[in-house]
């Protein structure tokens, strides 16, 4: 029995969520909706970590779907590169789940947020999927999951401009979404084949035609669209802005980080490292487009009048370090790159968290409105400091840590000028932390501020967000676990194939 | 706590300042006597001279104060020249009493 | 037993944190024990360990010794922590509380950069004084003072980011990170020096100290002017001992500075400078890297940290009674602040060296190991400096500060507890220039000095007398730069106006030039603006329909631009 679902376990983590999202709707009572929501988001946390193990020791853990043997079935594959961000995004879904309910019953209509729980479910459910899944097309149908349901996810904003910027982003999802299928289907066209480790060996042969060097154009702008790689960004500021907290918190921590994954696990493992780097120039677009990445979205986040655009901004930054690293591609720079997508992650999670707590009691997240809220929320503003600090790369935090990795694949490949990109990023981000932290406590409350706008947000919200900020300087004061874990991703890729 | 600061006339005018000063200027006096009283150990030669350290100490005072009389209409600026100045603290057209 | 003293746990740095912590979670009438009592336990700890490399612990792949204690760390953490007790003391009357966990943090950091064993740990705790120390500012509360920290922040930071990159470039060059000599034969090594000559104040690099240390608090001045500098002073005797081009940079901070104090009327900003010009004596004595220079280096830097810290805290105490420490509104201050008033003297004499206050058996090391080497051209720039050290600090500061003209202010003298923390810091100046000998026995290095001779202390007095005489004469004949208020232009001109006027110029044409661009778009393509006016709706829906438009735009080039490389 125990065996039967250990051996299950890869489906599972997809099924369950995808099971769970109808049984929310059919509870349609908050409570319920939240119980339900909160037990499928730990159980997959948990079976994520027992495939995490199960990938270390064993290298690779393979499953074909309804037992029909990979190349014609769809295949499930953890190995140590997703089984990290399989990890990050579990951890994250577990945390929002106890994060949802006071910033759920604060932000939307009461009747409405069964629907909230249910389509967070079914983004987990898509984003889970593309990470494990071994297969071209199943990747695309998972992806069109896990967007469609953040569509929604947007458009429940409290704001009126949350529609508006769901539409763009569905937009641009969609424009995104039908090259990935454009170039999946060319290159199926060149090989008759969906899977990826099938595609790896049968790719090299026709590698020369255009067919398939457009098709690799097409996954990698289709995919950077979604991770909102420079200059595919445009979308992301207004949607993380106007979606509820929990769900900006959410979004902003794994759905870039899902993507940019599937950025590399396309370009690394299905068309190759000497093929998309070494006979196309690849490397040297993402290169340059990351290092204007880092610096025009610092700047722009510095001039930002709300706080969660201001994050948002920065991500878009932050997705600049990301690339940077696995654009190097040497074992040094994706291991780096790989550990920023996961410290990112953690950092970004926990400061949209702390945001959301402060709008969940100011109702607004401009900078203005954060002023003097140091001494009304002192636990959740000591958050974001500390998140804040981990953004800059202060030393003790996760952020110092993917800083310092990064910089020593800067050096090793040669890479001068995007180290110093990198380094007045980083002065850049100590302004718009600064502005943040300014406003928090060396400002004073305005004085027509009522009795209520004091006290701390609810138990569950401060648990997540200090969850996630332990995460960080768990990281920043011991990474040598998470430093080996990337080593191990970043050599098995470069050694190809899943 | 403070209040608009008065000029009165300075301290070394009166009377009681001359002493200070007087005394001074016997110390001076004195150390110059000394020159005859104790053996010396120059490291260079030069700084064996009759009156050296005197000297220096006197000419370094002089010329670097005339110096930074020039300098100051060089860099000298109005307190708020960057604009940085609070809100409130800004207002210093009405300038304070002056030291000449 | 003790077994503990091995281990990073047993880091004064750590007791430091711990009391931080501990201010930010009790009570305040607790809260002297934690700013005065972990200090001096600390203290008491230091001298505990025993020497030698301890408090390994492994970091991302890299063993880190965060406990070296040997000659030179310790004298310096010791003097760290001893002058950590005193601003606690100082400090005590202040209710607010980031203030006291941000100075304890930052107290810990220097500490624990000072008993670095490697590099790595070094720039941890590098950062650490950067990040802790900047709240001390914040805490002004102005809006300048916020603008001010965020500067102080970036050259800070920036220092912080030189050693990093520094150290990763020597480790991959050497295969080290221990921060033993470096030396300038690498880039390594040069871009760690340069991060380390930030802090240290050299000449063009200088200005953030004169920037920043007058805004901050009464309080966080003084503490803001222990620490960061004199860890830098700390990691150039460690990393750069001997190294020649430290001989003439020093020279040059010794002077030039003090020209700058001369016209200068915020009194704090006066100290600011004669700060900077003091480590300009510690770094000629780092250049000329004999032992007897080196202790001279340790032995000013203990010196300098309690005479400043002292002049620094009467001034504070002027800025908290009267509200302001311009000399152009000060004046007569004697009447209503008597013990300050003496404190600041002693303050002075120590700064000036004048026999048997500190600065005395200090200095004269320097200037003894300089003529030992044969060095006359930098001997007789440290002897002009020490003239000039009689009048900015040592006359000035007190003078315009407490005599010079009554400007009528009837004020408090200042609280018990500063008075306290300033008469113990004014008898440990006097204690280190009548003993020396504790303080000599307690230097790194073996070298016999003998600061009393007849001839010495003769030609000190000399010149100090001569010195204060043309001071007397000048203001008699109101020669004397007059203090008016206003502010001077240093470096930091570069970064606080040319650097944002080149950038508002480039923003300007940028600008016009778009416009142009547009001009001619609108004229040759207003047949197809008209077009997507008509397609995209009305005019205020333009601008989110554009957008849209715009991120499509960028996904066809984007596309586009991977096809034609590719092909």
């Amino acid at each position: 029995m125990i065996t039967h679902f250990f051996n299950q376990m890869p489906a599972l983590v997809v099924v369950v969520p995808m099971l769970a999202a109808p049984l929310v709707v059919l509870a349609h009572r908050q409570w319920a909706a939240w119980l339900i929501f909160v037990g499928a988001c730990w159980a997959i946390f948990g079976m994520a970590f027992l495939l995490f193990v199960e990938a270390k020791i064993a290298g690779q853990v393979s499953y074909a779907v309804g037992g029909w043997a990979p190349p014609f079935g769809i295949q499930l594959v953890i190995d140590p590169f997703n089984a990290l961000v399989l990890l990050l995004v579990t951890g994250v879904a577990a945390l929002t789940s106890l994060y949802a309910r006071a910033s759920i019953a604060a932000e939307i209509v009461a009747e409405r947020g069964y629907l909230v729980y249910a389509l967070l479910l079914l983004c987990i459910a898509g984003l889970v999927g593309i990470t494990i899944t071994g297969d071209a097309f199943n990747l695309f149908v998972f992806l069109e999951i896990s967007s469609l349901s953040s569509y929604a996810l947007i458009a429940m904003g409290p704001k009126r401009r949350a529609l508006l910027s769901a539409f763009q982003y569905l937009i641009m999802g969609t424009v995104g979404g039908t090259f990935l299928l454009i170039g999946i289907g060319l290159v199926f066209m060149m090989t008759g084949t969906l899977n990826m480790a099938d595609l790896a060996s049968r790719l090299p042969p026709v590698a020369d035609t255009h067919t398939v060097q457009a098709a690799l154009a097409f996954i990698v702008v289709g995919l950077s669209l979604k991770a909102a790689l420079f200059p595919l960004h445009v979308w992301l500021p207004n949607a993380y802005t106007y979606a509820p907290s929990v769900v900006s918190a959410f979004i902003s921590a794994t759905a870039t980080k899902v993507a940019v994954y599937a950025v590399f696990r396309f370009v690394f493992t299905v068309f190759g490292v000497d093929y998309a780097f070494g006979t196309l120039p690849l490397g040297e677009v993402l290169l340059v487009l990351s290092a204007i990445a880092m610096i025009a979205a610092s700047l722009a986040a510095i001039f930002q009048t709300d706080v969660k655009r201001l994050l948002a901004w920065s991500s878009i930054a932050q997705m600049g370090y990301i690339v940077a690293g696995f654009a190097l591609a040497t074992p040094d720079g994706i291991s780096a790159g790989l550990v920023h997508l996961l410290n990112h992650g953690l950092i970004k999670g926990a400061l949209f968290m702390a945001v959301g707590a402060l709008f969940w009691r100011l109702r607004g997240s401009s900078i203005n409105d954060l002023a003097g809220m140091g001494r009304a929320m002192p636990v959740t503003s000591a958050a974001f400091v500390v998140g804040g600090l981990s953004l800059i790369g202060v030393p003790a935090t996760a952020g110092f840590i993917s800083k310092w990795v990064l910089l020593s694949a800067l050096f090793e490949a040669h890479r001068y000028l995007l180290v110093a990109m990198l380094l007045l990023a980083s002065l850049l981000s100590i302004i718009y932390v600064g502005r943040v932290i300014e406003a928090l406590y060396f400002r004073a409350r305005p004085d027509d501020v009522t009795e209520h706008a004091h006290g701390e947000a609810p138990l569950g919200m401060q648990l997540a967000t200090w969850a996630l900020i332990a995460a960080n300087i768990a990281i920043g004061l011991h990474a040598t676990p998470e430093l080996g874990a990337a080593q191990r991703a970043a050599a098995g890729l470069m050694g190809g194939g899943t | 706590m403070s209040r608009p600061p008065v000029n009165t006339p300075r301290l070394l005018s009166e009377r009681a300042a001359r002493i200070p000063a007087a005394a001074l200027l016997a110390v001076c006096l004195m150390l110059v006597g000394a020159e005859f009283a104790y053996e010396k150990h120059p490291y260079f030669g030069f700084d064996g001279f009759f009156g050296f350290y005197a000297l220096v100490g006197f000419a370094t005072v002089i010329v670097a104060v005339l110096l930074a009389r020039l300098l100051r209409p060089m860099i000298g600026r109005h307190e708020n020249h960057y604009g940085e100045a609070d809100p409130g603290i800004a207002e210093l057209d009405s300038e304070g009493p002056t030291d000449e | 037993m003790s077994d503990w003293l091995g281990q990073a746990i047993a880091s004064p740095a750590l007791a430091l944190f711990f009391a931080a912590l501990l201010v930010a979670v009790t009570p305040r009438l607790l809260h002297g024990l934690w700013l005065v009592g972990v200090p001096a336990a600390a203290l008491a700890l230091l001298f505990a360990l025993p020497e030698g490399m301890h408090g390994t612990v492994s970091m991302f792949g890299h063993e880190l010794s965060t406990l070296r204690v040997d000659g030179l760390s310790r004298l310096w953490g010791a003097i760290f922590l001893l002058s950590a007790a005193l601003t606690g003391l100082y400090g005590l009357n202040v209710k607010d509380r980031l203030q006291h966990v941000a100075s304890l943090l930052y107290a810990g950091s220097a500490v624990g950069a000072v008993l670095a064993g490697d590099l790595v740990t070094l720039f941890l705790f590098w950062e650490g004084t950067a990040i802790s120390s900047v709240f001390l500012i914040w805490a002004r509360r102005t809006v300048r003072a916020h603008i001010v920290g965020v500067r102080y922040l970036i050259i800070q930071v920036i220092s912080g980011l030189l050693l990093m990159v520094g150290t990763i470039i020597h480790q991959r060059a050497t295969g080290s990170i221990a921060f033993n000599t470096l030396g300038l034969d690498s880039a390594g090594g040069w871009l760690i020096f340069l991060s380390f000559g930030i802090k240290a104040g050299f000449p063009l690099l200088h200005n953030w100290i004169q920037d920043a240390y007058p805004e901050a608090t009464v309080y966080g001045t003084v503490v803001l002017s222990i620490f960061t500098t004199k860890l830098a002073i700390y990691a150039l005797a460690r990393g750069f001992a001997g190294t020649d081009l430290l001989i003439p940079i020093g020279a040059v901070m010794t002077i030039f500075p003090l020209i700058f104090a001369l016209i200068e009327n915020d009194l704090r900003r006066v100290l600011a400078y004669c700060l900077n010009n003091q480590l300009g004596f510690m770094v000629v004595a780092i250049g000329i890297g004999t032992p007897l220079a080196l202790n001279g280096a340790a032995a000013h830097a203990v010196a300098h940290i309690l005479y400043k810290g002292l002049l620094f805290m009467t001034m504070g105490a002027v800025l908290y009674r009267v509200g302001t420490v311009k000399a152009s509104q000060l004046g007569g201050l004697y009447r209503s602040m008597p013990a300050t008033t003496v404190f600041c003297i002693v303050g002075a004499m120590a700064s000036s060296a004048v026999p048997l206050f500190s600065a005395f058996v200090s200095k004269s090391m320097i200037q003894g190991a300089l003529g030992y080497e044969h060095m006359a051209v930098v001997w007789v720039v440290l002897l002009v400096a020490a003239g000039l050290g009689a009048i900015v600090p040592g006359i000035k500061v007190p003078f315009f500060a407490f005599f010079h003209r009554d400007r009528g202010y009837r004020v408090k003298e200042a609280p018990f507890n500063m008075q306290l923390a300033m008469g113990a810091t004014a008898l440990l100046c006097i204690a280190v220039g009548v003993f020396p000998g504790a303080l000599y026995a307690l230097l790194p290095y073996e070298a016999t000095y003998n600061a009393y001779t007849l001839s010495h202390v003769i030609n000190q007095l000399q010149l100090l007398a001569f010195a204060a005489l043309a001071f007397v004469l000048l203001y008699a004949a109101r020669l004397f730069p007059a203090n008016v208020r206003g502010l001077n232009l240093d470096t930091d001109w570069a970064y606080r106006r040319a650097l944002p006027a080149l950038v508002e110029r480039f923003r300007q044409s940028s600008v016009s030039l778009r416009a142009r661009v547009m001009h001619v778009f609108s004229r040759n393509g207003s047949r197809a603006a008209d077009w997507l006016a008509s397609a995209f709706g009305l005019g205020g829906a333009m601008a989110r329909t554009w957008t849209t438009g715009v991120m499509l735009l960028w996904v066809i080039v984007l596309l586009a631009l991977y096809l034609v490389i590719y092909y």
